[in-house]
This record gives structure tokens, C-alpha cells and sequence, in this order.
């Protein structure tokens, strides 16, 4: 399998709660295991507390390996999902370490803060909901 | 802005408007302001009336056998007077330190806070931080009053024979914008019936009985784009099929219409959030898993229209 590039001065992880997006946080160390830069937040310590992974290499090497056991999900929202709805919550192949490439970094899927930014002015006042008890 | 504890302490009220890191941080700071409180509660002077009355026999009953044993002409009991004086004087001034800790305790206001309204804050920023811009704002709201507090009073009325109260307080309330441009508004709301009846029993006496009724609800909005999830119009027929919920919770309504979707659910469970002790047994009751999978519900959904 080619080595793969990464970027270097950012978090390479796509893994969020909901859906993956870029992180736009500072790498703190490299994923023992494909050598992803990674933030702090993506990064899991293995069962032998010193190899650190990232969020995909951790879901790829399950819970056992990571030390996980059952609380796999705890305070952790990149689990929650896979937890609750399997492996392929959300676009698997985002969370694949074999599908990773250079074009996957460039998905024009992916979702960005100027995403959030472009809808700030649209006017949402009607979003209130109606907070009557029955 | 930091957390203002002299402010906290006024109104019991958290309100932000910050990136999900400084609320954590305030959450923090609340965690440890509640910590402080009840290691207070832990230093209240226990069974004073008893430790006083124990003190002011000793003082007594040593200040008088001394003043006995003074008038003696013996040299030996006029040793055992000036012992005795000691201890009545050590017995004296035990029962004003302990008076003057009792009145010091009662002056300072101590605020117990419902544990689970932190955590549950700290656990839901912790999940929507991890789709949101490091910069993002985070809208949030955390009543920590009582939830019988008189602002909380809906209403007055009877439930069969049974005196009610009604009590609605919608303490948390969370809002922001996920970097797919989605908005989301997570509300939960503590309801309480507080009843009460008086009868007039075989004996002739009078017997109060008094129970209280709670039930929790959550209710997550998503206001998506449309452009993002061109086929949510059409999956929205089927949201159901999307929903999973724990166990102990139940579907209260799910309403989609337009690029809005809704799910309110309910439970009468006692949940926890954090590091709570389990309630019932082994099974824990996680109001942050509660609300996550009320999310994933949504966004599966979603995932599903693209």
C-alpha cells in the first residue's frame, strides 16, 4: 500500500459525531498506525499506553485493542455513532484507512465552517419552536 | 467571558454565548463551585444541640465540685480545684467555639446544584463541539434553581382527590450551528406534579400525604440546508424508520416540515449524566446518550437525503 501524504500543520481526521468534516485544529502527535497528523481530540492511546491513534485506525482496530472494553463510547462523540447505528453510520468510506487518497482530502462533500458561515445572514426567525407543554 | 461566580451565585442561571471550549470551561468552573458547596454541607456541625448541652454539663459540674472542693481546707482537693476549674474553663470555651460555629454555618448561603444539570451541559457541548467550527458560538442556557421554584408554577389544581401542583421548568437550553450549516436547538424540560391530601383518619387525627410526579423531555430541532439533503422532503415520510431511542425513553411526537425536523421524547426514568452512580441496579439511565441518539436519529435521516 503507497504511503500516504498528509498534510502536515493541521489535523488530518475527518471523524466528527454527526458526519465527518475537516478539523481545523493543530496536529499534536502522528497515528501510530498510518501516521496521520492528528489533534489532540481525535487521538486515542492504545492498549499498550504508548502507541496513539487516530479515530479511524481506532474504530478499525475495535475496542479490545484500544482498551476501550465497554465504555467504547464514553465522553467520546467520534464513537457514538458507530456505536449506535454500526460501522457505516455515516459515509464509511470517509472512516476506511484503505480508501483514504489525495482526492478523498479534496471531497467537495465535505463540509466546512464556510458552510455555517454562508447561512449566518439567511433569516431563520421561524425556527423558534413552539415550547407550549401539553 | 469568564464564569462570574458572584453573578452565578445571584441567579442560578448560566447563560453564554462562546465557542464550545469557554463553555466547557465554564461548565468546569461550576462543576468546582458545586464541589466547593458540598464539601460545606459535609462540614455542617452535626448534632450540636446534644454537643452543647454535654459542654455546659461539664462546665457546671466541674465549676461547682471546684468551688466545693476549694472551701476544704485540704491542700490535696485544693489541687483537684484548680484541675476542675481547667476543665470547666476548657468546657466553656468549647461550647462558645462551638456557637459561634454554628451561627458562622447558618450566615453563608450554600447552593446544592443538581449535579446532572452540569454534566448533561458538559456531555452535550462536548457532542455538538465535535461538528462545530473551534469558533463557532454556543448559545446556552442552564437554570440551575429548583424545579419548584414559584417561577416554575404553571398552575393549582386537583388530580383525583389529590391537591397538584404543576411545575414546568425548562432548564437547559442549547443552540448553534454545525459546520454543514445546520442549526440545532436542544431544549429538555423537567416537569413536576407536587401533591397532596389531607384526611381526617379513624382516630380523629389529621394525616397528610404528600408524593411527587417527574418526567423529563427533550426536544432536539435540526434547521438543515436544503441543498445539502436534497431528498429530506421525500425521507421525511419515512423519519421513523430512522429513530432510535433508548429503552427507557418514549417517542413523545417527530415533525418534519419544510427544512425543519422535530423529536420531542419523554421519560419517566430517574437518568443521570456523567459520572453518576448507576440508579437502578446495574442499568444506568445516560441522559448524554439519550440526547445523542436523539441527534443521530435526526441525522440519519439526513445522511439518507443526500
Amino acid at each position: 500500500m503507497p504511503k500516504k501524504e498528509w498534510q502536515p500543520d493541521i489535523c488530518n481526521e475527518k471523524a466528527g459525531f454527526l458526519f465527518s468534516h475537516a478539523c481545523d485544529r493543530q496536529p499534536a502527535a502522528n497515528c501510530g498506525n498510518c501516521d496521520k497528523p492528528i489533534c489532540k481530540k481525535h487521538t486515542t492511546r492504545r492498549r499498550d499506553g504508548v502507541t496513539l491513534l487516530c479515530t479511524t485506525c481506532t474504530k478499525e482496530a475495535g475496542a479490545e485493542d484500544t482498551g476501550r472494553g465497554s465504555s467504547y463510547y464514553d465522553d467520546d462523540p467520534y464513537y457514538y455513532g458507530s456505536h449506535y447505528y454500526g460501522d457505516h453510520y455515516y459515509d464509511d468510506r470517509y472512516d476506511r484507512r484503505s480508501s483514504y487518497s489525495e482526492s478523498r482530502r479534496n471531497d467537495p462533500r465535505d463540509f466546512t465552517e464556510a458552510d455555517s458561515e454562508s447561512l449566518v445572514a439567511e433569516a431563520d426567525g421561524d425556527f423558534e419552536n413552539d415550547m407550549s407543554e401539553s | 467571558m469568564a464564569f462570574d461566580e458572584q453573578e452565578f451565585q445571584k441567579t442560578l442561571t448560566y447563560l453564554s454565548d462562546d465557542a464550545p471550549e469557554t463553555v466547557l470551561a465554564d461548565l468546569e468552573a461550576i462543576r468546582q463551585f458545586d464541589q466547593g458547596q458540598e464539601e460545606h454541607l459535609a462540614r455542617e456541625p452535626g448534632g450540636c444541640g446534644w454537643y452543647l448541652l454535654v459542654c455546659f454539663v461539664c462546665f457546671i459540674g466541674a465549676y461547682v465540685t471546684a468551688i466545693i472542693a476549694a472551701g476544704t481546707a485540704s491542700s490535696s482537693l485544693e489541687a483537684l480545684a484548680v484541675m476542675l476549674l481547667l476543665v470547666s474553663g476548657a468546657a466553656f470555651a468549647l461550647m462558645v467555639w462551638n456557637i459561634i460555629r454554628s451561627v458562622k454555618f447558618s450566615r453563608i448561603p450554600v447552593f446544592d446544584l443538581d449535579n446532572r444539570r452540569y454534566e448533561l451541559a458538559t456531555g452535550l457541548v462536548r457532542l455538538a463541539g465535535a461538528d462545530m467550527g473551534a469558533d463557532q458560538p454556543l448559545a446556552m442556557q442552564v437554570d440551575f434553581r429548583e424545579h419548584t421554584h414559584e417561577d416554575h408554577l404553571q398552575r393549582r389544581g386537583k388530580v383525583g382527590h389529590w391537591n397538584a401542583e404543576f411545575y414546568v421548568d425548562q432548564w437547559l437550553q442549547l443552540e448553534g450551528r454545525l459546520v454543514d450549516g445546520t442549526k440545532f436547538t436542544i431544549r429538555l424540560i423537567e416537569k413536576q406534579q407536587e401533591r397532596s391530601r389531607t384526611k381526617r383518619g379513624a382516630s380523629g387525627k389529621l394525616k397528610t400525604k404528600e408524593k411527587t410526579k417527574i418526567s423529563s423531555e427533550a426536544i432536539v430541532s435540526l434547521k438543515f440546508k436544503g441543498k445539502r439533503y436534497p431528498r429530506a422532503a421525500e425521507q421525511s415520510a419515512t423519519i421513523e424508520q430512522y429513530l432510535k431511542l433508548p429503552q427507557w425513553t418514549t417517542l413523545k411526537s417527530v415533525d418534519a416540515s419544510g427544512s425543519q425536523l422535530t423529536l420531542r421524547s419523554t421519560t419517566r426514568a430517574s437518568w443521570t449524566a456523567g459520572a453518576a452512580e448507576p440508579t437502578e441496579g446495574d442499568s444506568t439511565c445516560d441522559g448524554v446518550q439519550w440526547v445523542a441518539m436523539m441527534l443521530l436519529s435526526l441525522y440519519a435521516m439526513l445522511h439518507a437525503s443526500k
